[in-house]
């Protein structure tokens, strides 16, 4: 890994400023799901715009040639259209070459672990020598204000990681993992074409306790996210350090995805890890879905991966469902700080 | 299997992954922690948990947080929509142990 940027919009919103809700229940969501303020999109800045804000920078920084670029990855729930990709989209605004091998996966808040695992092995079997990933989120938009359990959960943002083939770097160990079978606990139901567009898409259904929502806008299945989190998140992560013969112990930080305080504090007690081990940007960012990890990364380990060895172990959960870890060795990564747009 | 048979002799003790017994009184006083707006002592086994403080969501979470870390034991919605009091809760939680 050559380089990490991360991008989020300007406009910063307080929890404590969330009229729908009261005063008390404010601070309660403060408290437990840990989100502060968070950056939130005008309608019309999409993902691939903070993405291109993030890369260009990077590119600058590590005074990268833009024609050797020759593979563009991006991973979002957020796209630009329906059709087309927004991996060609980019690949034209930053001015990279038509050799450029881009294309889109759709993930969420595992998405920067895949990503990661599809940029590098691609990298690794074709030999393309450099490759960037980007990776984020707007989820602001269609969440929705009447909805206590989503919208004074999500922020935005997006992130760029800069690969470049080093047969002499240390290797990044992968355990990835999918559910199906839950695909309906993080949803927005209409727009797809299992449930095409209609009228009703629109139209706003009371879910009781202070839940309104549109079937164009996420819903999300709190408990069962938070026991799918619980069940499978410790396991996997337990699985990878046993087939690298590791512990907890070998690794400098653990960067979780930032999905709610009280989720990742409880996988914090489970794996025995210490508060100092454990980085935080949910406070100050919100849960940034596929941007979480590395926006985390850049906002708290910034100073540390740019100057040295950092071994860290990494885990996405989420959506889809979908999830997986990864244990990797980052030696003086270029790293601006978070931009924002 | 000595663990399990313990279990089955004293049905108010709960056997935790470092099989150490936990008792309803336990589990009440982990529950105390968790939530700042219970008085001590307030919380007893057959207290409706609904009636007893702000019952929502969030709590739900807390709650299933703390039975998971506390004694690695995984409670869901459906649970804790059929239980009324907290030794119902303790019992489900018991019974996975």
């Amino acid at each position: 890994m050559a380089g990490l940027a991360a991008c989020v919009p300007k406009k910063e919103v307080s929890t404590l400023d969330y009229k729908w809700v009261s005063v008390k229940e404010r601070q309660m969501l403060v408290k437990t799901v840990g989100v502060e303020k968070r950056r939130v999109a005008e309608q019309g800045t999409t993902t691939s715009d903070l993405c291109f804000v993030a890369a260009e920078r990077l590119i600058s920084d590590l005074g990268w040639d833009k024609n050797e670029i020759q593979l563009l990855i991006f991973v979002s729930q957020s796209r630009d259209f329906i059709i087309p990709s927004t991996s060609g989209i980019l690949q034209d605004r930053l001015g990279l070459p038509h050799s450029c091998v881009a294309f889109d996966i759709g993930l969420g808040c595992s998405g920067w672990v895949y990503g990661l695992s599809a940029i590098g092995s691609m990298m690794h079997t074709t030999g393309l020598k450099k490759g960037l990933l980007l990776v984020g989120d707007i989820s602001t938009l269609t969440a929705s204000y009447r909805d206590k359990s989503t919208y004074p959960l999500f922020g935005d943002a997006a992130t760029a990681t800069a690969l470049e083939l080093d047969d002499t770097a240390a290797p990044m160990h992968f355990n990835l993992e999918s559910d199906g079978s839950g695909y309906d606990a993080i949803i927005i139901p209409d727009g797809g074409l299992r449930n095409f567009f209609s009228k009703k898409s629109f139209d706003y259904k009371n879910f009781g306790k202070g839940i309104y929502r549109s079937r164009f806008q996420i819903a999300l299945n709190g408990i069962e996210v938070f026991n799918f989190a619980l069940r499978e998140v410790v396991p996997n992560v337990k699985k990878l350090l046993q087939e690298l013969q590791k512990t907890t112990a070998d690794f400098d930080y653990v960067v979780f995805h930032q999905a709610n305080l009280l989720m990742n504090e409880t996988l914090r007690k489970m794996l025995k890890l210490d508060k100092e081990k454990v980085p935080y940007s949910i406070q100050k960012y919100g849960n940034t879905s596929s941007a979480s990890i590395p926006l985390t990364i850049v906002s708290e380990l910034r100073e540390k991966i740019n100057s040295g060895k950092v071994k860290l172990l990494v885990s996405g959960f989420g959506v889809g469902l979908s999830w997986g870890s990864i244990a990797m060795k980052l030696d003086n990564v270029v790293c601006p700080e978070v931009l924002d747009l | 299997m000595r663990s399990f048979k313990f279990n089955y002799l004293c049905q108010n003790y709960l056997i935790t992954k470092n099989n150490a017994t936990m008792t309803i009184e336990d589990f009440i006083r982990n529950i105390e922690t968790e939530f700042d707006d219970i008085e001590p002592g307030k919380l007893k086994p057959e207290s409706v948990f609904r009636e007893t403080f702000e019952w929502n969501s969030i709590n739900a979470l807390i709650l299933i947080a703390m039975v998971k870390t506390e004694y690695g034991v995984t409670i869901n919605a459906e649970d804790i929509q059929k239980s009324k009091t907290i030794n119902d809760l303790f019992t489900i939680a018991s019974s996975r142990a």
